[in-house]
């Protein structure tokens, strides 16, 4: 699964996440991509199995990137646990994503099989997601 | 080289953001023209012909463009697409950006790399991979193609064409690296899965060194 080797601390604030992408809106790498439509945390969890529901489908040939990286540790409170008394345990690593990014890319795979893994993958995703494809230049719609 | 395709702009002398939201919400693309050692014009231009335009000729195309109530005589121009600002999720048009250019002179534009033909070592199992997809040339602008066409019959397992193995048209000349490979041919790979223990998720996750967390214990001794 993927995780950080090194990391500058420990435990990090939430944030917020307002705004679309600010990059990784298009498709750079192969030919087939997954774009988010909503902002939310994607646990390195959620990223694997959206892998491998890509990767068992496409068998052999095809070539996936992930371009996404879970580098935001989680904390959780134990249950049953009184408030108070510092920040909680971290438990697991999110990437962050907001609208328009390409998470994940696929190439040499048809387009019918592209479609279909990245549906498989979709599931997997606590985000709303489209399947879009590289812009050709003269290429009519 | 084939009949440039045509935009009809409109001259706008105000700018600004709240210009240029009030542009779109009438249907219209903000662009800028600049180029050829003159002033930079704001232009406003009809969303639907600049999306016909870009569905017919691409993104990189050199276009004939008839500015509307512009300073000079001069109307028409012939200009590069140097840059579009598309909505990531609207897929609307947000900017445009020509660059003005001569077409008896030199320039540097981006061309789109289309592969032709069926690769022999995917036909026996092999991945076909293509990692370069636009060309940047330089060379007189009419004389520049549209695009350029790889053939890649002969690509067997394990072989590739890099950059350096392209055949430019007389008089031009790459601005890419000529180690990049176009496209090559790999062996496929079967993703290898890890058999998952039983219990081994629920396990807690191994913690990454946090930088600088050693050195502060050992100053702190």
């Amino acid at each position: 699964m993927l995780l950080p080797k090194r990391v500058k601390h420990r435990k990090v604030h939430r944030g917020r996440r307002r705004g679309m992408s600010a990059g990784q809106t298009s498709v750079n790498f192969g030919e087939y991509g997954l774009q988010s439509y909503d902002c939310g945390w994607i646990t390195n969890r959620q990223i694997e199995a959206a892998r491998i529901a890509m990767t068992r489908y496409i068998k052999r040939g095809g070539k996936v990137w992930i371009n996404i990286f879970p580098d935001k540790p989680v904390t959780e409170k134990p249950a049953e646990t009184r408030m108070g008394s510092g920040k909680g345990n971290p438990e697991h690593w999110v990437a962050v994503v907001k609208p328009g990014r390409v998470m994940f890319e696929l190439a040499g795979v048809d387009e019918a099989t592209a479609r279909e893994a990245m549906r498989l993958a979709m599931h997997k995703l606590p985000v709303k997601c489209r399947f879009v494809k590289r812009e050709e230049a003269g290429r009519e719609e | 080289m084939a009949e440039l395709a045509k935009l009809d702009a409109t001259f706008r002398e105000e700018t600004g953001k709240g210009v240029a939201r009030q542009i779109r919400f009438k249907g219209r693309v903000p662009a800028v023209m600049y180029g050829m050692k003159t002033d930079p014009m704001s232009l406003s231009i009809d969303a639907h012909a600049m999306g016909r335009v870009l569905a017919k000729v691409g993104s990189h195309a050199i276009i004939e463009i008839e500015v509307d109530g512009a300073p000079g005589k001069e109307k028409n121009h012939t200009v590069m697409l140097k840059d579009i600002q598309i909505h990531p999720i609207k897929d609307s048009l947000i900017h445009i950006d020509f660059q003005k250019i001569d077409m008896d002179k030199e320039i540097d534009r981006v061309i789109p790399l289309h592969l032709t033909g069926t690769a022999a070592g995917t036909r026996i199992g092999g991945v076909l991979q293509h990692g370069v997809h636009e060309l940047t040339l330089r060379g007189i602008a009419k004389s520049i193609p549209e695009s350029f066409d790889v053939d890649i019959e002969a690509l067997e397992i394990g072989s590739a064409i890099r950059i350096a193995d392209l055949e430019l048209p007389a008089g031009m000349v790459t601005l890419s690296s000529p180690d990049e490979i176009v496209v090559s041919v790999v062996a496929p790979r079967l993703e290898e899965e890890p058999e998952t223990v039983e219990g081994e998720e629920d396990e807690e996750q191994a913690q990454p060194e946090v930088i600088g967390a050693k050195d502060e214990a050992e100053g702190e001794e």
